[in-house]
């Protein structure tokens, strides 16, 4: 777990989530995908649109190519911290609206949002096939960052939420992995569901025995659980 | 499937460069490049792989996912690394990247933070310097780095297979390398057989011929021999061809004849860059 480089973040004041996945080879990689998560929770209307996210990401990314490494550090870890750093993220924000609640998703990458409902898997986002991840997704960077480059890869979607509804934002790996085996196996996710409702010992167990199996890609692991115990009020429980 | 073992500090996977450093490595490029060595190229972009490799593998320290052996064959043969490293064989990573011979200051652009270039002088290692000198002992070289490799191979038996980059300019002078390199190629860990890559540099201006499925248009028999020491290349390795730009045929070899300068960077990267890390 030290080693992980994917964060959460959650602000169930403003009903704000995220997980962001930092790149395995990355310099820093865990430190700007906390960045990352801890401003999309932290923030509210101003990163209601993409070039305002953006922005803020400008900013952000700045900060973080400000705290290079200083005095005398090897030659090795100055060069890396030039390369910058990378991560995915997936922000995820809900609200009232005149008669339900609704969801809104944001993602540059490849963590996914999984919206469940009890007839099955409402809607997969960004990616919804199992075979689409790939070794090289989309990443927001800290080095030569622009709006620019930003906007063709930020992608949203927007739901309503019932009462009994699950959301499950997960980094790369699990979220593969879920696609591949839980979306047309009820029983394999109501196992899933339970483990992440058992805690962390259970889910550890069970994405080593997938590991060992060989479904599960050997890759870090995040996930946070949002169930909608009713339209009126929203619990959570975060697993890592 | 082959080629798919992921790399860990657990099950690392290794890179074996082979540089021939006989006297001839010392003349031009002969495709106009002005006035390049191709002693010099070589040293570079080895310096430049090894840099690269070894930033791969960085965090805030240097995790050994890879190990590295640097031969070279021309007065001499064997570990081609400088300094602190002289006369190893297989290197750990973070051994390479703790102990260049020297480091210099070389000149870079980096972003300035507010969307510009900003022109810093950086700190480049060093572990190889250009060598030319003698003949081209080229079975000995093979020989040596199929030994380093039985040995690695015993301790890492289901580790991504090694990956062999070998570059010449000319013809072997000990002997004809064809078996050698094939006893290589067909060395294997549980993941799949060794890859053997060879890239010749030339000093002549002829038709460059990158990365051929078959032996029709090479000129010579010393091009056949060394297509016929190269290995076929995994679907992997041509998708790294395809994203720096050129379209590998299905059977496509790990060779290169007459390549230029710019053909010789590339072909580490090819060579270096599908190694998937976990």
């Amino acid at each position: 777990m030290s080693e992980c480089e994917d964060a959460i973040g959650v602000n169930l004041a403003a009903l704000r989530f995220a997980v962001a996945d930092g790149a395995t080879e990355a310099y820093g990689a865990r430190r700007w995908a906390r960045y990352l998560a801890t401003a999309w929770v932290s923030n509210d209307a101003r990163r209601a649109n993409d070039a305002a996210y953006a922005e803020g990401v400008g900013t952000l990314a700045r900060r973080f190519e400000r705290r290079q490494p200083t005095g005398r550090t090897p030659w090795y870890v100055e060069a890396k911290a030039r390369q910058g750093s990378f991560a995915a993220l997936l922000g995820l924000s809900m609200a009232p609206a005149a008669h339900h609640w609704t969801w809104e998703a944001m993602a540059i990458g490849d963590c996914s949002l999984v919206h469940l409902r009890s007839e099955g898997t409402q809607t997969a986002f960004p990616i919804d096939d199992p075979t689409e991840f790939g070794s090289h997704p989309a990443e927001i960077g800290t080095t030569h960052f622009s709006r620019e480059l930003l906007a063709p890869i930020l992608r949203r979607e927007a739901g309503v939420l019932c009462t009994g509804d699950v959301l499950l934002l997960m980094t790369d790996a699990v979220a593969q992995w879920y696609l591949e085996h839980c979306k047309t196996d009820k029983m394999r996710a109501v196992e899933f569901d339970d483990a992440l409702l058992s805690g962390p010992s259970v889910i550890e167990g069970l994405v080593g025995r997938e590991r060992d199996a060989g479904r599960l890609r050997n890759d870090d692991v995040a996930v946070l659980r949002i169930g909608v115990d009713s339209v009126e009020e929203v619990s959570h429980r975060p697993t890592r | 499937m082959p080629y798919s073992a992921e790399i860990s500090r657990a099950n690392p996977t290794c890179f074996v460069i082979i540089m021939d450093q006989s006297g001839s490595m010392a003349d031009v490029f002969g495709g106009g490049e002005g006035n390049l060595r191709k002693a010099d190229t070589l040293a570079d972009a080895v310096n430049r792989t090894l840099h690269d490799l070894v930033l791969r593998c960085t965090k805030e320290e240097i995790r050994n996912f890879f190990h590295v052996a640097l031969l070279g064959y021309g007065s001499n043969v064997g570990s081609a690394f400088a300094g602190s490293l002289a006369g190893r064989g297989m290197v750990p990573i973070s051994d390479v990247g703790e102990n260049p011979a020297r480091l210099e200051d070389r000149s870079k652009k980096v972003p300035d933070g507010a969307g510009g270039l900003l022109e810093q002088t950086v700190r480049f290692p060093i572990w190889v310097e250009p060598t030319a000198n003698g003949s081209t002992p080229m079975c000995a070289a093979l020989d040596e780095a199929k030994s380093l490799l039985e040995q690695w191979l015993r301790e890492h038996p289901n580790s991504f297979p090694p990956v062999v980059m070998h570059i010449t300019d000319g013809e072997s002078t000990d002997g004809d390398p064809k078996s050698k390199g094939q006893s290589i190629a067909g060395m294997r860990s549980s993941d799949g057989a060794v890859l053997v890559f060879n890239c010749h540099v030339s000093s002549d201006r002829s038709t460059k011929i990158a990365y051929p499925s078959n032996a029709d248009k090479l000129p010579n028999d010393f091009a056949k021999t060394l297509f016929e020491m190269s290995s076929v290349l995994p679907p992997e390795f041509r998708r790294t061809g395809a994203e720096l730009g050129r379209q590998l045929d299905e059977g496509a070899r790990g060779f290169v004849f007459n390549g230029d300068a710019v053909e010789l960077i590339q072909f580490f990267d090819v060579g270096t860059r599908p190694a998937n890390l976990r």
